[in-house]
């Protein structure tokens, strides 16, 4: 019971901070559970996947009730991400999961840096005028209009995010918000609320199947999911009121504690 | 982070009116059905709990069959409620693909409808892969 709570506690702020960033939390519910709580890691990453959508559908529900989602934008992106989610089980077991947890700490490293510090290349614009759009700010109430730019590569990093989130038991979320609003030229709380929108689906696609391999446990999951939803509620809200700036170097912090988490378990080997 | 639209080096147009308006209504329908899919599963979850406690029931540590669990529920024990919350939520992205397929096939948007199918073909083809 004791533990239950903790979980459940935990879950909160995990639900919290993944919605306020567009990510689903696994990248944090993963470590805590298995690391510090000692589950077995197919339960933890059970929980983590079900976890990210628990976040994607309560602080979903808030975004796109908002406004600040492109719904259009992210069914586009979502053919890519499932697309990798399937094939990130099959990659699983092809590759040393030690190289790619080594290689994906390299590329958080890389991505929280260019988030926090920005980015010096003049990035190419293959327009897609057809998918501008709009949203008002919770903070300013002004209305930002923007245009998306460089799909192709859109796709291919939602790919990367759908393999990732397969292989991890994450939301990938961490790949999508930087590549939307570096290359693709998104605002951040856009950025958010529709990468936010996107994990759903994507941690969906492996749930599937991880409940098909018994990795659903409802003893730690029940806690994880109503934690998180209840702190995706608080969460969607908050950010609205932090400075995108700030949130950027947030999301910039918790990459690198991410990748860090992931170099380290690419070194042990577990 | 604002874009003027008189910007000369991007000249995009964004289209208002109509395509906006549907976008607005569309998102309206997404909205409404993440709200029924969360409120579902959280209903089902907190009865299970409470059915639990109650009852002095445990909390199962995997999930059975469908046939199991719904005859859980049916028996009004706990586990049947929680399992289903839990695959409820599950569902909600999954029935949210179909809703997007079936609403822009009905507005003629040919163009998402082809889209939002791909996706779900996907999501198909992920649960029938049974090897893993």
């Amino acid at each position: 019971m004791a533990s239950s709570l903790l979980i459940f506690g935990i879950s909160i702020a995990i639900g919290v901070l993944g919605s306020m960033l567009g990510i689903g939390g696994g990248v944090f519910l993963i470590p805590m559970l298995s690391g510090v709580v000692g589950l077995p890691i197919k339960t933890a990453i059970g929980a983590s996947i079900i976890s990210v959508i628990a976040t994607s559908t309560a602080a979903g529900a808030v975004y796109i009730g908002k406004g600040i989602t492109h719904s259009r934008l992210a069914m586009i992106l979502e053919i890519a991400t499932t697309l990798g989610a399937l094939a990130g089980g099959i990659t699983a077991v092809l590759i040393n999961p030690n190289i790619l947890e080594g290689v994906f700490a390299l590329v958080l490293l890389y991505v929280a840096y260019t988030m926090a510090f920005g980015f010096k290349k003049k990035l190419k614009t293959d327009k897609a005028s057809f998918l501008a759009n709009s949203y008002v700010d919770p903070m300013t109430g002004e209305t930002v209009d923007y245009g998306v730019r460089n799909i192709s590569a859109g796709m291919a990093a939602s790919f990367v995010a759908g393999n990732v989130s397969g292989l991890l038991g994450i939301g990938g979320g961490v790949i999508k918000v930087p590549v939307m609003n570096l290359i693709m030229g998104i605002p951040l709380r856009a950025a958010i609320a529709t990468s936010n929108f996107m994990i759903g689906i994507t941690a969906a696609t492996s749930a599937v199947i991880y409940y098909r391999h018994g990795y659903i446990d409802p003893v730690i999951v029940i806690p994880t999911a109503l934690g998180v939803l209840i702190g995706a509620q608080v969460g969607s809200r908050l950010g609205g009121k932090v400075h995108s700036e700030n949130l950027k170097k947030i999301f910039s912090v918790v990459m690198v504690i991410f990748s860090v988490i992931m170099a380290v378990k690419a070194f042990n080997g577990s | 982070m604002t874009n003027p639209s008189n910007n000369k080096e991007e000249t995009f147009s964004y289209q208002q009116n109509d395509s906006s308006v549907e976008q607005k209504n569309f998102d309206e329908v997404l909205h409404k059905l993440l709200i029924i899919g969360l409120a579902l599963s959280v209903i089902l979850m907190v009865f299970g709990l409470i059915l639990a406690l109650v009852k002095h029931e445990p909390v199962p540590s995997t999930i059975p069959s469908l046939k199991v669990i719904f005859s859980q529920v049916l028996s009004l024990q706990a586990s049947g409620f929680l399992v289903l919350g839990i695959l409820t939520l599950i569902a909600t992205p999954i029935l949210r693909v179909i809703s997007s397929v079936i609403a822009f096939l009905l507005e003629k948007d040919w163009r998402f409808a082809g889209i939002t199918f791909v996706v779900l073909l996907t999501v198909i083809a992920s649960i029938l892969t049974g090897s893993h």
